[in-house]
């Protein structure tokens, strides 16, 4: 059964996410469905340290990704773990519009429940501050039946 | 045989080694949230016409957001009871403290979702929806009115210049924090200097521009700049920058509202005479022709 990291231990059980149907879909709603599943592989990083989930759906080039993953992946390599961290989607938007480079891109507003680094030794290494929702913006292509996201990222610095 | 699985091994370790550096590199080695700045964040303006956003860069700081506020202990509000009653206690500075709670949604096009921005700012009055309301109305004029310092202007080489070479402008400005009171309320202001309107005193203009030019290094003094110029006649001139500041407001500690138009700031004008340089060149020296120039 699921159990959620607290001060004593990492998250149990974390269900892998599973790509909807719907977020395989070219349309409109399929990449709004995309971008709402992608943020549930985002959490995924932040509760387990394991960011394949997002990895294969994500290019090489999202530097978000790369900055998030790395540290905390080694973060729980180290033996340490991660208290919340999951993202709740409070809206996915896209105009299903194409850009210059053949891209697509979606709004999604959302909202991180706090982040908590504990150490291998049960000590909290850093508790950071509650943030609230903000924008993001997802650019993905649509190519052998599947979205890949290029970039998530925030859409303002606010 | 076994040397050669050594050597696999090593180049496998070498490969992951340099995996582990590059990422702590990356992050600056420290822990970080979604919300952290150090992921990186590209600028991303509405593109025009379109209902897309891409990297362009754009005249003023770009805010996508519409705010409103709610009564903290009204029945619409869906916070509960508990925080009604932690709001309405802390705004006891003065009589009429009531709490709201802030919230902010993307313009349109985007789709309106109200996410809470900050609850609980305190509104000391009867009515505080309607003096929320007359803040706003008057917020643009009190920018208006707000001594905002201009920016500072210099160029090189100055106060003299010659005909004919690139001279070199560059205006210096600070983003200036002002509090003031306004039907009773504590409003801190914020000026940002986003663009700046050239004019080079010869009937040279140039902007809004967001480039503020840079001061070259002496010995690079001369070369042509985004905001260098060359003046094609003698004589005296005054190089004046308007700096447009874009402004915030907040209410009592509540979130940074943008205020709608900008504050336009004039420099006190710069002096810059243009000489021209004559070249004469001499076989001798003054000794075997006294009448050479400068001699």
């Amino acid at each position: 059964m699921y159990k959620p990291a607290t001060a004593n231990g990492p998250a149990q059980n974390v269900p892998v996410p599973v790509l909807p149907a719907k977020a395989k879909e070219f349309s409109k709603a399929g990449l709004e469905a995309f971008a709402t599943y992608w943020y549930s592989t985002l959490g995924y990083v932040y509760e387990t340290g394991d960011s394949k989930p997002m990895m294969a759906i994500t290019g090489n080039s999202c530097s978000t990704c790369e900055r998030t993953n790395g540290p905390v992946g080694d973060w729980y390599r180290s033996g340490g773990w991660i208290t919340g961290g999951r993202l709740k989607v409070h809206s996915a938007t896209s105009s299903f519009e194409h850009a210059a480079d053949g891209s697509y891109q979606a709004i999604v507003i959302i909202e991180q429940s706090p982040v908590s680094y504990y150490s291998a030794d049960g000590t909290l290494d850093e508790a950071l501050a509650p943030t609230i929702a903000r924008p993001d913006i997802v650019v993905a292509t649509y190519s052998n039946a599947r979205w890949t996201a290029e970039t998530a990222e925030h859409l303002t610095s606010q | 045989m076994s040397r050669k699985v050594v050597g696999v091994i090593l180049v496998v370790l070498l490969v992951m080694a340099q995996h582990q550096t590059s990422s702590v590199a990356d992050s600056g080695g420290h822990k970080t949230n979604w919300d952290d700045t150090g992921l990186g964040t590209n600028v991303w303006n509405q593109l025009p016409g379109k209902n897309l956003y891409g990297q362009i860069p754009q005249i003023g700081p770009f805010n996508p957001f519409i705010y409103k506020y709610v009564l903290t202990c009204s029945e619409i509000n869906a916070t509960g009871p508990k925080s009604c009653v932690m709001g309405e206690r802390q705004c006891t500075e003065a009589k009429g403290g009531r709490a709201v709670d802030w919230y902010r949604s993307l313009k349109p096009p985007s789709r309106q979702v109200w996410t809470l921005v900050s609850k609980a700012t305190c509104i000391y009055t009867e009515k505080p929806r309607d003096i929320l309301a007359e803040i706003a109305a008057q917020i643009s004029h009190e920018f208006q009115k707000t001594p905002v310092q201009p920016a500072t202007v210099s160029s090189q080489p100055g106060p003299h210049t010659l005909r004919g070479q690139e001279t070199n402008f560059y205006a210096l400005a600070h983003e200036q924090q002002f509090t003031i009171t306004l039907l009773g309320q504590k409003i801190h202001l914020t000026a940002t200097p986003t663009t700046y309107t050239w004019n080079y005193g010869d009937g040279t203009t140039w902007g809004p521009t967001p480039t503020a030019g840079a001061p070259l290094p002496d010995d690079r003094i001369g070369e042509q700049t985004q905001t260098s110029h060359i003046y094609t006649a003698t004589g005296k001139y005054a190089i004046t920058v308007t700096t447009h500041f874009t402004g915030t407001y907040s209410v009592n500690g509540g979130p940074a509202l943008p205020i709608p138009g900008r504050g336009h700031i004039p420099s006190p004008p710069l002096s810059l005479t243009v000489w021209r340089a004559v070249t004469h060149n001499y076989a001798d020296n003054c000794n075997e022709n006294p009448h050479g120039t400068g001699c």
